[in-house]
């Protein structure tokens, strides 16, 4: 068997091992071991990777643009989910609540949720100011260092919301979805405001010095994956997505514009 | 000069992830320390230690009450642990704490038409008499509550 090509992950909530032990084993029916490391955060292991102490690492959008700016764009981004393509944040408003468009929220608080949340802070703030609207912003800053992923921050946010400390909140699309189906969000109180443009959001990245061979047979296994498989299935649904797709770098342009326009990185 | 006792076990794995212990004529299957998959198909260390604790109060309580001829139709107790930081257990770099337990909580549900004080002043010696809540109260946050049901 191959030697094992190190795959690294955040790592917020215990329960999410289970998922990457079945992943692992996976791979290694597969015969494409893996070893996982586990990191408390996406800058842990964006350094891990430029060191080359990893090979692949799962990356947020954020630690993606992270990675390329510590490697002088040297970082390929190999792997995604379906569902990581074409997600948008919504900002969302109490209805009734005289808030009927975006221009209303010029000089009104926004909630948001942590500052490194792609989703739920960076893209959609970023959007509120393209369009000239400079909020009071009231972030909730729940585990930063994982990007959003531990949806605290968001979850947060929207109880501020709903308590009428702020005049809007934001959030993922998936996150507005899951609690408008779970009853979280009451779909006759909130409403849409406007939507962000698409963006692309976790990608599994190596560095330019990947050996291709070894990429092509991890990915060969990845894509084996099918959820026609019931024995895949599960694993699929654990990990929200019904295909593996190439990793694009298309969708990330919202979130650039914002880590520019917010100085994320030189904060 | 006596030797003080020694209670044993032999606790042995066969080279697979499941413990066997075996204790005088007896044997228990054990799994993995501990486990965060619902569907895990064994009893883990960590619950196995919640288990006894829970075991230690019921039985103890249990015998106390016939010792005392009180009448006590059942004893349940409910045991959880909290643990200072998992994911140091899980190996996750950056993650600073122990793996080890900071808190466990027991709810002990006593059946009984006994008067409520004499089954507090039982708990009370049980507790007392218990070779594992003494040894895990000096250890951990250990939160002892009673409910008696009628």
């Amino acid at each position: 068997m191959d030697k094992p090509v190190i795959v690294g992950a955040v790592l917020y909530d215990p329960k999410v091992s289970v998922i990457w032990d079945i992943i692992r084993e996976f791979f290694e029916r597969q015969r494409v071991p893996i070893d996982i490391a586990f990191f408390t955060s996406y800058e842990l292991m964006v350094d891990a990777l430029v060191k080359g102490d990893l090979d692949i690492a799962w990356n947020s959008p954020l630690a993606w643009l992270d990675s390329q700016r510590k490697t002088g764009g040297k970082c390929r981004a190999i792997a995604m989910r379906d569902t990581d393509r074409d997600r948008v944040s919504h900002i969302v408003v109490k209805k009734g609540s005289g808030i009927e468009k975006v221009s209303d929220l010029q000089g009104k608080t926004v909630a948001a949720g942590a500052l490194d949340s792609p989703q739920a802070h960076l893209i959609p703030i970023e959007f509120l100011s393209k369009q000239g609207i400079d909020p009071q912003v009231k972030r909730f800053d729940l585990l930063v260092g994982k990007h959003g992923d531990h949806v605290g921050g968001e979850r947060e946010a929207l109880a501020c919301l709903e308590r009428g400390e702020a005049a809007a909140t934001c959030m993922m699309d998936l996150n507005w979805s899951a609690w408008l189906g779970d009853g979280t969000i009451n779909g006759n109180e909130l409403e849409i405001l406007a939507t962000t443009e698409p963006y692309d959001h976790c990608v599994f990245t190596v560095r330019s010095d990947f050996a291709l061979e070894r990429e092509k047979r991890w990915l060969e296994a990845l894509y084996s994956m099918t959820y026609d498989d019931p024995t895949h299935r599960q694993m699929m649904d654990m990990e929200g997505l019904k295909q593996w797709l190439p990793g694009r770098t298309s969708g990330f342009g919202a979130l650039s514009r914002a880590v520019e326009a917010l100085r994320f990185f030189g904060r | 000069m006596i030797e003080p006792h020694r209670f044993s076990v032999r606790v042995s794995t066969g080279g697979r992830e499941l413990a066997t212990a075996y204790a005088r004529t007896h044997r228990v299957e054990i799994g993995l320390s501990l486990s965060f998959d619902a569907e895990y198909p064994a009893v883990t260390a960590l619950e196995q230690v919640l288990g006894a604790i829970g075991a230690d109060l019921c039985c103890g309580l249990q015998r106390l009450a016939k010792l005392r001829r009180l009448e006590v139709d059942e004893v349940e107790a409910v045991v959880q642990a909290e643990l200072d930081n998992p994911l140091v257990h899980l190996g996750v770099l950056g993650e600073e704490g122990s793996p080890e337990m900071k808190k466990v909580s027991i709810k002990v549900y006593v059946g009984s038409l006994e008067d409520e004080s004499s089954l507090r002043a039982l708990l009370a010696e049980t507790r007392t008499r218990s070779p594992l809540l003494r040894t895990f109260e000096k250890a951990v946050a250990l939160e002892l509550e009673m409910r008696v049901v009628m």
